[in-house]
C-alpha cells in the first residue's frame, strides 16, 4: 500500500511537471528552441502568486487567473526585447539569450526579494484526508485537479485554429505566412502561452513548497526532463511524462534514498537521451 | 562488374521506396539513373553511399558486401558522392574542400598531425598535390583560395565533384548535376563527366535532364515507384514505350 | 609574407614581456587574483571552443569536467601525495580519458538532445560530489590544498602562482592555435560547417567529433587543477551550471564560429567585469546577465568577426596567399 501512497503523492508535483512540461515543448514544438529562462517565469510565477494572495489578500481564483496573465505578459515582453531579433540566427545565439534572461531575472529578483525563502500561505487546508489506507491532502489535490483542467483547456484550445496555425508556423514559416497566418503574433502567444504555464505551475506549487529566487534553477531541469521523457515536442506526451516522472522521483525518493531524489530526475532524462531521445511519444527526426 | 544491386528493397515504415531492385554497373561506364520525381533515384543513391539502412538485399562492391557499413567507410571503400543541392563547407576554401575529400586516404593519426611530425608535413605535401590535380582537371584553379560560398553555381558543382574525386574512388555518384546550371555550365559538365570516366572513374548519375542523360549514358536504368521499369542504352531507352509513359503519361489510343 | 609574420610575432612578444612583468608592477594581491583567475577561465574556455566554436558540437556542462579536474588535483595531492607537477598532466590525461568515454555514447544525439544530455549528465556529477563524502568530502569540501612546490620553493603566493597560470595558458593557446591549423582542425571545422557532407566525404565525423569533446573535457581538467591549487578550497558550490554557463558566455561571445583570439578576450571580459562590477555587489550578477543580452542582440557572431576585421587591417598584406 505504500506504493500507491508514493504514487498518489507523486501525482501532484507530476502535474506540476506537466504544466512544465506542456510549456517546454509547446516552445520548442513551435520554434524548435528551448528556453533556459523558464525556471525564472516558474518562480516569477511563484512571487506573483505570493504577493497577490499573501499580501493583497486577493481570492485565489482570482489569484490564479491574474498569475497566468501576468505571467504571459512578462513572456511576451521579453521575448519583443530579447529574443525578437534572433529567430534567423544560429540557434545558440537565442539560447545563450534566454541564459542571459535566466541571470538576469534571477539575480533582479534576488536583488528585490532577497535570498530568505519565504512561506506561501496553505489554499485549501493541510488536514488530511483518509480514503482507506492512503493518505490524502486536499491541498496537493486541489494542485493535481486546477492542473489537469489548465491542460484539458490548452489540448482543447490547440485543437482550434490558433493550434492549426501554430503547427503551420512551425513547419514552414514561408508557407504559413503565405496562407495568411501572421507569424509574429503566433511566435508571440506561443510564448505567452508558454510563460503563463510556467507561472501558474510556481504559484501552484508555492502552496506545497516554499517561494525563493533560487526555484528556478532547481525546477528547470525537472521542466526538461519531463518534456524528455513524454517526447519533447509531443503535448500529450508532456502529459504523459510530467505524471510519470512525478511518480517515478517519489518511489525512487522513497526506496533508493531521498537525498539522491534529484538525480532521478536526471537520470531519468540521460537515460531517455541515450536509449531513446524520442521519449515514449515523440519523433526523433534525423535531418539528412 | 564494379557495383551490384542484388534484389534491394527499402521500406518506411509501410511506404516501399525501393522494390527489388537489381541493378549492374561495369567498370568505366557511366551509368544513368533516371525517372519521375518520386521514383527512388535518391533512395538508391542514400542506400548505397550507407546513409539509410538496406531492408533486403545487398549491395556488392567488386563482390564485397558493403551493405550496412558507415557512410564514411563506403568512401575509403571508394564509394563517392554529390548531392542534389550542393553541399560545400561554405567558410572553406575551394582546396579545403578537396583537402576534406580525401581526408579517408590520411593515414597519419591526429596526434601527428598536431604536433606536425615530418611524416605527416610529407603526407600533406602529397596531398596537396594530388588535389591541385584535381582543381586543373577541372579546369577551376582560378577559385582555388576562394571561399566555396564565393563562387558560382556551377563551380560549386565542379567543387563539389573534385572533392568527391579526391577520395580517389573508383565510383563517383552525381545526384542531379545539372540541377540549377544555365545551358553553358551544363556542357562544361557533360564533358567534365566524361573527362573524368576516361581518367578512370566509373559513374552514376541521376538526372532529370534528358539531353545530358543520353549525351553521356553508357547504360540507362529507368526507375519508376521504386522498381525497375527498363534499362538499355539510350537509343533502347528512348524508343521503349514504357519509358515514355511514366514520363508523360499512358497515350489515349482512342484519340 | 616576412612583414607579416614580423609584425605578428613582435606583438606577440610584447603582450608577453608585458604579462611577465605585471606583478613586478602590480603589488595588490587582489589585482594579481584577477589575472590568474582569468588564465584559468581562458584555458576552460578554449577547450569548450573547440568543441562548440570549431567542432559545432555542444556541451552545457563543462563546469562538470572543471570540477572534475579540481577534485582529482585535490585528492591526488592530498590523499596521494603527489607532486603538482606530475598531477597536472595526469589529471589532464583523466578527463581526456573521460571525454572520451562520456563522449562516445553522448555525441550520437544532436543539437538540443545534446545539450540536455551535457546538462543532465553535469547535474549528476554535482550530485556525486555533494553525496559521496568520503572522496569530496560532501558539500564542505575539500580545503586547505597544497600549493606546488619545487624543492623548497613554493607557489603558494598569488605572485608567483600567477606565472604559472600564465605560462599554462600561453602554452594552452599556442597548442589550441597548432591543434586549429592542422589537418585534424580543418577536419573540425568541416564537421561543423556540414557534419553530412563531411562523412559523406570519407570522414569519421563520430570519431572527430568525440576526439573534440574529449580536447574540451582535457583542458577543463587542467583548468580545475589549477584552480584548485590557486583557490586552495573547493565545493560543489564551485561548479553549478553558473560555472558552465560562465564559460558557454565567454566561448559565443568570443565567436560561435570559432576565434581563439576572440575567447581570449571575451575570457577577459568576462572574468573582469565580475570583479570590476563587484562594487554594485545586487546588480552585479544583473548586469553580467544584461551584457549577455545586450552582446546577444548587438553582435551575435562574437568579438572573433570584429578582431579578424581590425587584424586584417592592420597587418594588411599585398597578395591573398592561404598561409597553410
Amino acid at each position: 500500500m505504500d506504493l500507491l501512497q508514493q504514487i498518489v503523492s507523486g501525482l501532484t508535483t507530476g502535474s506540476l511537471y506537466v504544466l512544465l512540461a506542456l510549456g517546454v515543448s509547446l516552445l520548442y514544438r513551435a520554434l524548435e528552441i528551448v528556453n533556459f529562462a523558464y525556471g525564472e517565469t516558474f518562480m516569477l510565477g511563484a512571487f506573483t502568486g505570493l504577493i497577490l494572495y499573501d499580501w493583497l489578500h486577493i481570492p485565489f481564483p482570482i489569484t490564479l487567473i491574474l498569475t497566468m496573465v501576468i505571467s504571459g505578459l512578462i513572456g511576451v515582453l521579453i521575448e519583443k526585447i530579447a529574443y525578437r531579433r534572433l529567430y534567423k540566427k544560429h540557434h545558440l545565439i537565442l539560447l545563450l539569450a534566454t541564459v542571459g534572461v535566466s541571470v538576469f531575472i534571477r539575480s533582479g529578483a534576488t536583488a528585490v526579494f532577497g535570498t530568505v525563502p519565504q512561506a506561501f500561505p496553505s489554499v485549501f487546508g493541510e488536514k488530511p484526508i483518509m480514503l482507506g489506507t492512503l493518505i490524502l491532502i486536499p491541498q496537493n489535490l486541489f494542485i493535481l485537479g486546477v492542473a489537469c483542467v489548465i491542460a484539458i483547456i490548452l489540448q482543447i484550445f490547440l485543437k482550434g485554429n490558433f493550434g492549426t496555425a501554430m503547427r503551420a508556423a512551425a513547419q514552414s514559416k514561408d508557407a504559413a505566412s503565405l496562407m495568411g497566418i501572421n507569424i509574429v503574433s503566433t511566435t508571440v502567444a506561443t510564448w505567452g502561452i508558454s510563460s503563463a504555464l510556467g507561472g501558474v505551475a510556481g504559484l501552484l506549487m508555492s502552496p506545497i513548497f516554499f517561494v525563493a529566487t533560487t526555484v528556478g534553477t532547481s525546477i528547470l531541469i525537472k521542466g526538461f526532463a519531463a518534456a524528455v521523457l513524454g517526447g519533447i515536442g509531443n503535448l500529450p506526451g508532456a502529459i504523459v511524462g510530467g505524471l510519470l516522472l512525478g511518480i517515478i522521483e517519489n518511489i525512487g525518493a522513497f526506496y533508493i534514498s531521498s537525498t539522491w531524489k534529484d538525480g532521478i530526475s536526471f537520470a531519468v532524462m540521460l537515460l531517455v537521451l541515450m536509449v531513446r531521445p524520442a521519449g515514449l511519444f515523440g519523433k526523433y527526426i534525423e535531418k539528412i | 562488374m564494379l557495383l551490384e544491386l542484388n534484389n534491394v528493397t527499402k521500406a518506411f515504415g509501410g511506404l516501399v521506396a525501393v522494390n527489388d531492385l537489381s541493378v549492374s554497373i561495369e567498370k568505366g561506364e557511366i551509368h544513368g539513373l533516371i525517372g519521375p520525381n518520386g521514383s527512388g533515384k535518391t533512395t538508391v543513391f542514400n542506400l548505397i553511399s550507407g546513409f539509410y539502412k538496406l531492408t533486403s538485399g545487398s549491395v556488392l562492391l567488386e563482390g564485397e558486401n558493403i551493405s550496412g557499413l558507415k557512410p564514411h567507410v563506403i568512401v575509403s571503400k571508394g564509394i563517392a558522392r554529390t548531392f542534389q543541392n550542393i553541399r560545400l563547407f561554405p567558410l572553406m576554401t575551394v582546396q579545403e574542400n578537396l583537402l576534406i575529400g580525401a581526408n579517408c586516404k590520411l593515414r597519419s593519426g591526429v596526434i601527428g598531425s598536431i604536433i606536425n611530425l615530418n611524416s605527416v608535413k610529407e603526407e600533406e605535401r602529397l596531398l596537396r598535390e594530388r588535389t591541385d590535380e584535381i582543381i586543373k582537371f577541372l579546369e577551376i584553379e582560378q577559385y582555388k583560395y576562394r571561399l566555396a560560398s564565393d563562387i558560382s553555381y556551377g563551380v560549386q558543382r565542379l567543387v563539389e565533384i573534385g572533392r568527391a574525386m579526391a577520395s580517389e574512388c573508383r565510383l563517383i555518384m552525381l545526384d542531379e548535376p545539372a540541377a540549377g546550371l544555365n545551358p553553358q555550365e551544363k556542357t562544361i559538365l557533360m564533358n567534365t563527366i566524361k573527362k573524368i570516366r576516361d581518367n578512370g572513374y566509373t559513374v552514376l548519375v541521376v538526372e532529370h535532364d534528358m539531353r545530358l542523360i543520353m549525351g553521356i549514358c553508357d547504360l540507362i536504368t529507368i526507375l519508376n515507384f521504386g522498381e525497375k521499369i527498363a534499362e538499355g542504352n539510350v537509343e533502347e531507352v528512348s524508343t521503349n514505350p514504357d519509358v515514355i509513359e511514366a514520363y508523360l503519361g499512358r497515350r489515349d489510343t482512342h484519340a | 609574407m616576412h612583414k607579416l609574420k614580423d609584425k605578428k610575432l613582435l606583438l606577440q612578444l610584447i603582450i608577453i614581456v608585458l604579462l611577465l612583468l605585471f606583478p613586478i608592477v602590480v603589488k595588490n594581491r587582489y589585482w594579481i587574483y584577477i589575472p590568474t583567475i582569468t588564465a584559468i577561465n581562458i584555458i576552460a574556455a578554449l577547450g569548450l571552443s573547440v568543441l562548440i566554436g570549431f567542432t559545432g558540437q555542444m556541451s552545457m556542462g563543462h563546469a562538470a569536467f572543471f570540477g572534475i579536474g579540481a577534485y582529482a588535483s585535490a585528492i591526488f595531492t592530498m590523499r596521494f601525495g603527489l607532486p603538482f607537477w606530475l598531477v597536472l598532466p595526469l589529471v589532464g590525461i583523466l578527463n581526456f580519458a573521460i571525454g572520451l568515454i562520456i563522449g562516445r555514447p553522448i555525441l550520437r544525439l544532436k543539437g538540443l538532445y545534446l545539450s540536455l544530455a551535457t546538462l543532465g549528465f553535469a547535474e549528476l556529477v554535482q550530485l556525486v560530489m555533494s553525496q559521496w563524502k568520503t572522496v569530496t568530502g560532501g558539500w564542505s569540501g575539500i580545503s586547505s590544498i597544497p600549493a606546488p612546490t619545487i624543492g623548497s620553493f613554493s607557489f603558494a603566493n598569488e605572485n608567483r602562482y600567477y606565472y604559472i597560470a600564465i605560462i599554462m595558458v600561453i602554452l594552452i593557446i599556442w597548442v589550441t592555435h597548432r591543434i586549429i591549423n592542422s589537418r585534424t582542425g580543418r577536419t573540425f571545422i568541416a564537421i561543423r560547417e556540414d557534419e553530412l557532407a563531411a562523412e559523406s566525404s570519407g570522414v569519421n565525423t563520430t570519431k572527430y567529433k568525440v576526439l573534440a569533446f574529449a580536447i574540451s573535457t582535457l583542458y577543463a581538467g587542467i583548468a580545475g587543477s589549477l584552480y584548485a591549487h590557486s583557490v586552495k578550497f573547493i565545493s560543489p558550490d564551485s561548479f553549478t551550471m553558473n560555472e558552465s554557463i560562465i564559460f558557454l558566455s565567454i566561448v559565443v561571445v568570443g565567436g560561435r564560429i570559432g576565434s581563439i583570439p576572440g575567447t581570449v578576450i571575451a575570457g577577459i571580459i568576462l572574468s573582469f567585469a565580475p570583479e570590476l562590477l563587484r562594487a554594485f555587489s545586487l546588480y552585479q550578477t544583473m548586469l553580467y546577465g544584461l551584457v549577455i543580452i545586450v552582446i546577444m542582440n548587438v553582435m551575435p557572431d562574437g568579438i572573433g568577426k570584429i578582431i579578424k576585421g581590425i587584424s586584417t587591417s592592420i597587418f594588411k598584406e599585398k597578395n591573398e596567399k592561404a598561409t597553410n
